[in-house]
């Protein structure tokens, strides 16, 4: 009796283990991939606001000086308002929670992370989650921001002079102005709409 | 990925590997007894490098099936328990199947032998734990029902990961604050600050320590989440203990040197056996074996 069950057990756990490679190795990888602050209970502090970028900066290792190849629908977004923020996030990240509900309080963004709008004039929204299998468009964008493959990345893109200026940090902590004071995302918003008024 | 960036603090082979194997030479005599548990030895060493070839492989989509953190510096596979997490928040039925084929197909052939043989946690506890068996009735009592912590542990993660859409025991794993949290601050102790779940991480890692400390594989006994995954597979896997009843001169050594206090001879394969083989060599008269059926 017992080779029967066992028999069974190893035919359903490596039809289990076939089927499921098949449809969610790419997925585990890229979860093993991204960095989660949530599972170290940490969050990068290091980050300062000393004005937005044209081309890759020194936090960006081997990119450091290299043009950005942004999207072309970013572009696109960019023509119909002066500023555009994203957001990268995934389900079950806690420290994309306490950012976007961080945003949330201070009147920056309304509703959630998935359906959420932007309480701003002239900014874009777009709230990506890019882990999930939705729009792979707007996902493959995450892999022209990240700094370090971690969640959130708030990226807030704007348009002068027909070039694209752009800063980006990640984690839930506000990165720090020349003086050594937290920016919010509503002051970097309000700071890159200032940017593109003439 | 730079193999060595003269970084000791930051790197998990000084990190685990130096201190882990200093240890394995203080405690060598339980290894040296017999042939089984140097190779056991050099399994748990082995898997321990396994578990950290990022550096070779970089990130794989393979699920460790024994507990370590995917977000250990070096870490090559993916957190069943993460995995687990995911699955539920996102509702993604193939992330779910992918673990149980994972769990299910190395259980249905080794039972729990990956805690024992395998696991960088039950290697670390192997070395700490001071001692082997609870004596007094009510240590008993309370050990025997702790047990069902682990059970119930797992049984928790899936709902209460999906009604609060957070990584409800990842945010507070002690095992990611060891294998994870503590290398990264290590390699650039002012570059964070700390989640809201930093200090209860901490509190679990000591309460971890104190435990592997106090009695020995504690954390297998009475909380490891994945060990209760498999667990229930020792009945029937592959790999068994068995014992000659027959011949069985009911000396009480199998179950007096039994790390995890498994009920020997009579359970040899009782869901708390971790295949670990310490009866085997200590029986006078040869009657326990480790073997696949």
């Amino acid at each position: 009796m017992r080779r029967v069950i066992q028999i069974i057990a190893l035919a359903v756990a490596a039809l289990l283990l076939a089927t499921g490679t098949m449809m969610a190795y790419d997925t585990a990888r890229i979860f093993n991939e991204n960095r989660c602050w949530g599972c170290l209970a940490l969050d990068p502090a290091g980050k300062v606001f000393d004005g937005f970028w044209t081309t890759y900066p020194s936090i960006y290792g081997g990119k450091a000086g290299e043009n950005v190849s942004h999207p072309g629908w970013i572009a696109d977004a960019l023509n119909h308002t002066p500023v555009v923020m994203l957001f990268f996030w995934y389900q079950g990240c806690s420290s994309c929670k306490v950012l976007w509900d961080n945003m949330r309080d201070m009147g920056t963004v309304t509703g959630g992370e998935a359906d959420g709008d932007i309480a701003m004039a002239n900014v874009t929204l777009y709230s990506i989650d890019f882990l999930a299998g939705g729009n792979q468009t707007r996902s493959q964008a995450f892999d022209v921001y990240t700094i370090d493959r971690g969640a959130p990345t708030t990226v807030i893109l704007l348009k002068k002079d027909g070039a694209i200026y752009w800063y980006a940090f990640e984690g839930a902590t506000y990165p720090k102005d020349k003086n050594g004071e937290r920016m919010t995302v509503q002051a970097l918003l309000e700071e890159a709409l200032e940017e593109t008024t003439p | 990925m730079t193999l060595c960036g003269f970084n000791c603090g930051a790197c998990p082979f000084a990190y685990l590997c130096i201190p882990m194997a200093i240890g394995a030479a203080i405690v060598w005599k339980q290894y040296a007894e017999s042939t089984m548990q140097k190779k056991r030895f050099a399994s748990q060493v082995s898997f321990l490098f396994i578990s950290n070839l990022a550096f070779l492989v970089g990130s794989t989509g393979l699920i460790y099936t024994y507990f370590y953190c995917w977000e250990a510096p070096l870490a090559a596979m993916a957190c069943p328990i993460g995995i687990l997490e995911h699955a539920a928040i996102e509702l993604n039925l193939t992330l779910g199947v992918y673990l149980a084929g994972f769990i299910g197909l190395v259980s249905v052939v080794f039972g729990r032998a990956a805690c024992g043989w395998a696991c960088p946690i039950g290697f670390l506890q192997d070395m700490i734990g001071i001692k082997r068996r609870v004596k007094s009735t009510l240590a008993q009592t309370v050990d025997r029902h702790g047990r069902w912590l682990k059970w119930a542990i797992l049984l928790a993660i899936a709902p209460i990961s999906y009604i609060t859409g957070l990584m409800a025991f990842t945010e507070i794993c002690p095992i990611g604050g060891l294998t994870a949290t503590l290398p990264t601050l290590a390699l650039d102790p002012g570059a964070y600050t700390y989640s809201a779940f930093f200090y209860p991480k901490m509190l679990f890692l000591a309460g971890f320590f104190a435990l592997a400390v106090l009695l020995i594989r504690g954390w297998c006994r009475h909380l490891c989440p994945i060990g209760a995954m498999m667990a229930p597979f020792n009945r029937i896997s592959l790999l068994q203990l068995r014992v000659d009843h027959d011949n069985c001169i009911h000396c009480g050594r199998c179950a007096e040197i039994c790390p995890m206090d498994v009920d020997m001879p009579e359970h040899p394969a009782s869901a708390e056996c971790v295949r670990c083989g310490r009866c085997v060599e200590v029986c006078p008269v040869d009657v326990i074996t480790l073997g696949f059926t």
